[in-house]
């Protein structure tokens, strides 16, 4: 009887510490978000770095015209790859609707502690499967790692300057690519046509975009 | 050395001497030696396939002869001699030019490859010689067979050659354009000074403008001298007309003549030295004569002596 | 030489064949330049749908510059055939119709004659190409406008504006280089007939023949596919790589040139040894 009692003592004070551990959690997303959700318009110099095995591009550099609460337009010197969506579509996809959060281990990214955060959606039909943020002392998201139904994992780190706003001054982007393969006839290289594939279906790949010269409103 | 001959009038303008050519396993030009003088009108014969145009064509280096020489002005002419060609010109066979240009264009272009100078006024001049003046900037796609020979000779005597050569410049023309044709040649011989060598098979022309002339068969010489002369000194046919043809013929046959009837007449073959001796053996024998007529044309004695 | 070569370029001039080629090019860089224009979004699409899942794709995909590189593709098949309908019956059809004969009976050596006859050749052969450059150009520009140059090659290269006029420069002159080999081949051929057509379906044949050996056979005859001149028909796509390959560019360029010399000494070869019989 005693051992029964002290059983269920001890599920519940687990309970209620986990409890407590996932309002934490929840909290933390929440003011961090917050804080995203604070920075106004702004307009700022990008340069942008692709590092994909098939894909050669030198660096590109223009403007980004940021209009809360997530829209970005580019200004761009000729032709760029860009993340397909920014981070802060990404957040919202994670974050808008109901979801569970869970606070992991503390993680020191860039020579900062931070709170990890894993966000799992109650949708089961996100696109977004599962989501992991890296939250510093000042409320700011050193990285995130999004699992996605279809487009597989990836995972973007975000460095910080002196802005009064949380708005990084480097991002950058890891993801899975399906290798390209088109037709020599569509493309006119023919040499090609027997050389062997590369190996496996997908390759890593890398955007550094860095911004500089912010000017909010 | 040759040239100081030519000079000196000891070598004839052209010469041409053991010139063979074989193609293959077939022999067009066998030995063939001939020589044409300054100021000649110079025909040259024989039938289909006897290797005038081979040789001609020798002449002017389109041909690359097996052996032999060709000399030309005293100098001999090699495989890599060209400079000759300024002094020669020709039309063989069909005279074919750029159709899709005008006369005037293809004489132009002719002119400057030529390096005459005073292009200009020399096409003019060489254009109404050959009546094409009024024609001249029509596309020679749009002339008559005789126009385009016309033209043909106008090309030829562009640059004011000292030989020209033409391979049956008659070819395809009616009665009044071999007529023109002829006059024309003349003129080109006898006003323009130009040595005309001509090749063809309209034997009447030859005979009415040739001075001198080569025969040749199967790629040999059989004759070769004036025309006039060659003529004379063969044996010509004779059409004799008597009372009685079938003794007059045994009576020839039995002297040796040889003899056909042809239209009531008879038919000798004789010299014309011999043509007493012969009417003397028929009045000998009791023969009326009525007529006796030489038969001496060029195709006749061509006929024979390709026989 | 010079008055052989002006007759010759006259009579390029005027032939209404030699405006086959032009018109052939101007239908091509047309028929292209507006097909992209109503559906090019389309075929990009098709394209980069791949991209387009992992990227936001910032930017002109086709311009002036991707149009003219597509173009240079019709170097391969092409404009070899509009090459071949001029300079194949140089010598032939001139020996068809008998005007070679008049040609012959100047005072021209025939080895100036040849060359005359190569040169004209190679001046069209010139010509076409940089009509083909000029007319892609100036359509596509003033169709797409200026922009980066996407190529795909060995995966995807992605060049500045500004960094590839310089590229365009040498593939042309690559492609020019290649049709030369195409025109000494034609003209080749063509002192070795005396009709008109011969040459001009000999040329192709040969072409295309080559051509199947060097884009399929790829494995089974890699040891010659180097000394096969079509081999290097598609080296101006290597100017078009962010580190470029010279070494296998100068092959290409060796080998072309010596198939030229190869090509132009047989024909002259026989040219002059040649009896003239039409």
């Amino acid at each position: 009887m005693k051992k029964i009692v002290l059983f269920s003592l001890f599920c519940f004070a687990l309970s209620g510490i986990t409890f407590s551990q996932s309002a934490y959690a929840d909290s933390l997303m929440k003011a961090s978000l917050k804080r995203l959700e604070s920075i106004p318009k702004y307009v700022c110099d990008i340069k942008i770095l692709l590092d994909v095995e098939w894909i050669n591009i030198k660096e590109r550099t223009g403007k980004a015209y940021f209009y809360p609460p997530d829209s970005v337009n580019y200004e761009i010197k000729g032709f760029a790859f860009l993340p397909k969506k920014g981070y802060n579509d990404q957040l919202g996809a994670v974050t808008e609707g109901d979801y569970t959060a869970l606070l992991l281990n503390k993680e020191t990214i860039s020579n900062v502690s931070c709170d990890v955060v894993k966000i799992i959606p109650s949708d089961i039909e996100s696109d977004v499967v599962l989501g992991q943020f890296w939250i510093d002392s000042k409320l700011l998201i050193r990285k995130m790692t999004f699992v996605t139904r279809d487009e597989g994992t990836y995972n973007l780190y975000l460095d910080y300057g002196t802005e009064k706003y949380a708005v990084p001054k480097k991002v950058t982007v890891e993801f899975d690519i399906k290798n390209q393969e088109l037709p020599a006839t569509m493309t006119g290289d023919l040499e090609s046509a027997g050389d062997e594939k590369p190996k496996g279906e997908k390759s890593k790949g890398r955007i550094e975009i860095y911004y500089s010269n912010y000017v909010f409103g | 050395m040759l040239t100081l001959l030519y000079q000196i009038g000891y070598m004839k303008l052209l010469e041409v001497q053991n010139l063979s050519k074989t193609f293959k396993n077939f022999q067009a030009v066998n030995d063939l030696s001939f020589s044409v003088n300054q100021g000649d009108i110079y025909g040259f014969l024989g039938p289909n396939g006897a290797g005038k145009s081979t040789t001609l064509r020798m002449v002017l280096g389109l041909i690359y002869p097996t052996s032999g020489k060709i000399i030309f002005k005293g100098e001999e002419i090699t495989a890599s001699s060209r400079n000759y060609l300024s002094q020669i010109g020709a039309l063989i066979e069909r005279p074919d030019f750029h159709t899709n240009l005008t006369a005037y264009q293809n004489l132009s272009m002719f002119a400057r490859l030529s390096k005459i100078e005073n292009r200009e006024a020399r096409i003019q001049e060489v254009l109404k010689e050959v009546r094409l003046d009024d024609r001249q900037h029509s596309k020679v796609k749009a002339y008559s067979q005789g126009m385009k020979q016309r033209l043909g000779i106008a090309q030829a005597i562009l640059h004011k050659p000292d030989l020209i050569i033409l391979d049956e410049p008659s070819n395809g023309l009616d009665p009044q354009g071999q007529a023109d044709m002829r006059d024309l040649i003349l003129k080109i011989s006898r006003e323009m000074n130009i040595t005309v060598i001509i090749s063809s098979h309209i034997l009447s022309e030859i005979e009415q403008i040739a001075n001198r002339m080569l025969i040749i068969s199967r790629g040999k010489k059989l004759r070769e001298g004036g025309v006039k002369e060659l003529m004379e000194a063969d044996e010509m046919n004779v059409d004799v007309k008597v009372d009685d043809a079938e003794k007059a013929l045994r009576v020839l046959q039995e002297n040796g003549y040889e003899t056909t009837l042809k239209d009531s007449k008879i038919r000798v073959r004789c010299e014309e030295s011999g043509i007493p001796a012969m009417t003397k053996k028929l009045v000998e024998a009791g023969i009326q004569i009525y007529e006796v007529k030489q038969q001496r044309t060029l195709e006749e004695y061509f006929i024979h002596v390709t026989a | 030489m010079r008055t052989l070569l002006r007759s010759e370029l006259f009579k390029i001039t005027r032939r209404p064949r030699t405006y086959i080629g032009f018109g052939a090019i101007l239908i091509i860089v047309l028929a292209l330049e507006f097909a992209f224009y109503a559906e090019g979004e389309t075929l990009i699409g098709l394209v980069f749908q791949n991209l387009e899942s992992v990227f936001r794709l910032e930017g002109k995909i086709i311009s002036v510059n991707f149009l003219t590189y597509m173009l240079l593709n019709v170097l391969i098949i092409h404009v070899p055939i509009l090459i071949c309908l001029v300079t194949g019956d140089i010598i032939s059809g001139e020996a068809a119709n008998g005007s070679l004969r008049l040609l012959l009976q100047r005072p021209y050596g025939r080895v100036n004659i040849y060359m005359a006859k190569w040169l004209a050749g190679t001046i069209y052969t010139i010509g076409l190409i940089l009509f083909l450059a000029l007319s892609s150009y100036v359509l596509g520009y003033l169709l797409f406008g200026e922009g980066d140059l996407i190529v795909f090659r060995k995966g995807i290269h992605v060049f500045e504006a500004s960094d590839v006029s310089w590229r365009f420069v040498y593939a042309f002159g690559m492609g020019i280089l290649s049709m030369m080999v195409v025109a000494s081949l034609s003209i080749m051929i063509s002192s070795f007939t005396s009709n008109s057509i011969g040459p001009i379906v000999g040329t192709i044949a040969i072409l295309i023949v080559l051509n199947i050996i060097s884009t399929v056979a790829v494995n089974l005859m890699q040891p010659v596919l180097p000394y096969i001149f079509t081999t290097h028909f598609i080296k101006w796509q290597y100017f078009f790589e962010t580190e470029i390959e010279w070494s296998s560019i100068y092959t290409g360029v060796f080998v072309q040139i010596g198939y030229i010399i190869l090509f132009t000494t047989i024909g002259l070869i026989n040219f002059k040894r040649k009896d003239i019989l039409t």
